[in-house]
């Protein structure tokens, strides 16, 4: 299921990039779709189990992303206009409990934009990520809304969707 | 006309982007400016000229330029948050506690411990 | 209009360009010619939308996939090198 979704990905986007729907561009597609399936190294979701597909958390997080995305731009604004001694940059920690990959590598590049944060190192084993932030005096707030990004995306992709907050519940 | 004042509004965001890469005091933080503010502004750029363009095909030309924007710059800025603090120790200017180097001197480890993993790693 | 976001984009790519001269490090150097290509990329898609003509728009694709590339390599410049 993984193979095809990203197959049909890969198919999609070669037919954008030659810009017309042709028999030829997406037969094109499907070789290149054939060819970056065998090379990609790790496999696809073979042998693994399948990530679960639920729309309405996908959905929700799509949205939460989008309105992050906006609001990151509105912080910036503040953060670029105020004197610079408004600014504390940190690094600080977030553990996460355990999950796959790419569920990992989705949050870090979501949380590359949204306010404040930006990732500078991931542990993957166990889970650990590590965030620059801007306003390092405030860090369990920053803490906070990092673990809520990651509920949304663990209840949208993780097989356990509920880890993060048994993890959230366990800690207050 | 909806479509130039969106695309206006993007480049506006494009140069809120340039002005904190000019004005924020370290490396690290330039990357927040930029990756943030120019993903979006982009994508302004790029919805709005999704009004104006002639024909389909340059829309979705247009739009697949943002989808690869999306895709790539938070990649792009993790890659190189990670590189310049491995290979800066920013903690120098940092006047709060930084807990990746608490981490690392906690386990025993140095920078250039965590530095040959990452070229033992390399393809 | 937009005569108004070409003289914005103008201004962005003037600030980036400083922060290319000045920046002393290597890495406020790439982020600054990301920024330069972030402009770019805008200033190839605002020119689309002016003439009316789309015959440029796979430039942006091309632009973004080889920024990307360069800047990823810079990047493990940097941690190779130490600076």
């Amino acid at each position: 299921m993984v193979v095809v979704l990203y197959a049909a990905a890969i198919v999609v986007m070669w037919v954008l990039a030659w810009g017309s729907l042709t028999f030829a561009n997406v037969l094109g597609g499907l070789v290149v779709a054939a060819v970056l399936v065998v090379v990609t190294p790790g496999g696809l979701g073979r042998g693994r189990s399948r990530p679960p597909f639920r729309p309405r958390p996908i959905a929700r997080l799509a949205v939460f992303a989008v309105v992050e995305m906006a609001r990151s731009n509105m912080w910036l604004v503040r953060d670029v206009l105020a004197p610079r001694s408004h600014l504390h940059p940190g690094v600080m920690a977030v553990p996460l409990p355990l999950c796959s990959d790419g569920l990992l590598t989705l949050i870090t590049n979501m949380l590359a934009l949204t306010p404040g944060t930006n990732p500078v190192h991931v542990e993957p084993d166990p889970a650990v990520l590590y965030i620059h932030v801007l306003h390092m005096h405030d860090v369990e707030k920053s803490r906070a809304d990092v673990l809520h990004l990651a509920d949304l995306a663990f209840r949208a992709f993780n097989p356990d969707p509920r880890a993060v907050q048994r993890m959230i519940e366990e800690s207050s | 006309m909806i479509g130039q004042t969106i695309m206006f509004c993007g480049a506006l965001l494009t140069l809120l982007a340039a002005v904190g890469v000019l004005r924020f005091p370290d490396a690290l933080t330039r990357m927040h400016a930029l990756t943030k503010a120019s993903t979006v502004g982009f994508g302004l750029v790029a919805i709005g000229a999704a009004f104006v363009l002639p024909t389909a095909n340059d829309i979705t030309s247009a739009l697949l330029a943002f989808a690869l924007q999306l895709l790539t710059l938070p990649v792009a800025a993790t890659l190189i948050a990670n590189s310049t603090y491995w290979a800066e120790r920013i903690p120098a200017e940092l006047p709060a506690d930084d807990e990746l180097e608490a981490a690392t001197n906690a386990n025993g480890t140095t920078a250039a411990d965590i530095h040959d993993d990452g070229e033992r790693d390399a393809p | 209009m937009i005569q108004a976001t070409y003289i914005v984009l103008v201004l962005a790519w003037i600030g980036f360009a400083c922060r290319l001269v000045r920046g002393p490090t290597l890495a406020d150097r790439v982020i600054a010619i990301d920024g330069l290509l972030v402009v770019g990329v805008s200033g190839v898609v605002v020119h689309a939308a002016d003439v009316q003509r789309g015959a440029f728009l796979q430039l942006a694709v091309l632009f973004t996939l080889v920024g990307f590339i360069g800047t990823a390599v810079v990047a493990r410049f940097i941690e190779g090198r130490g600076e």
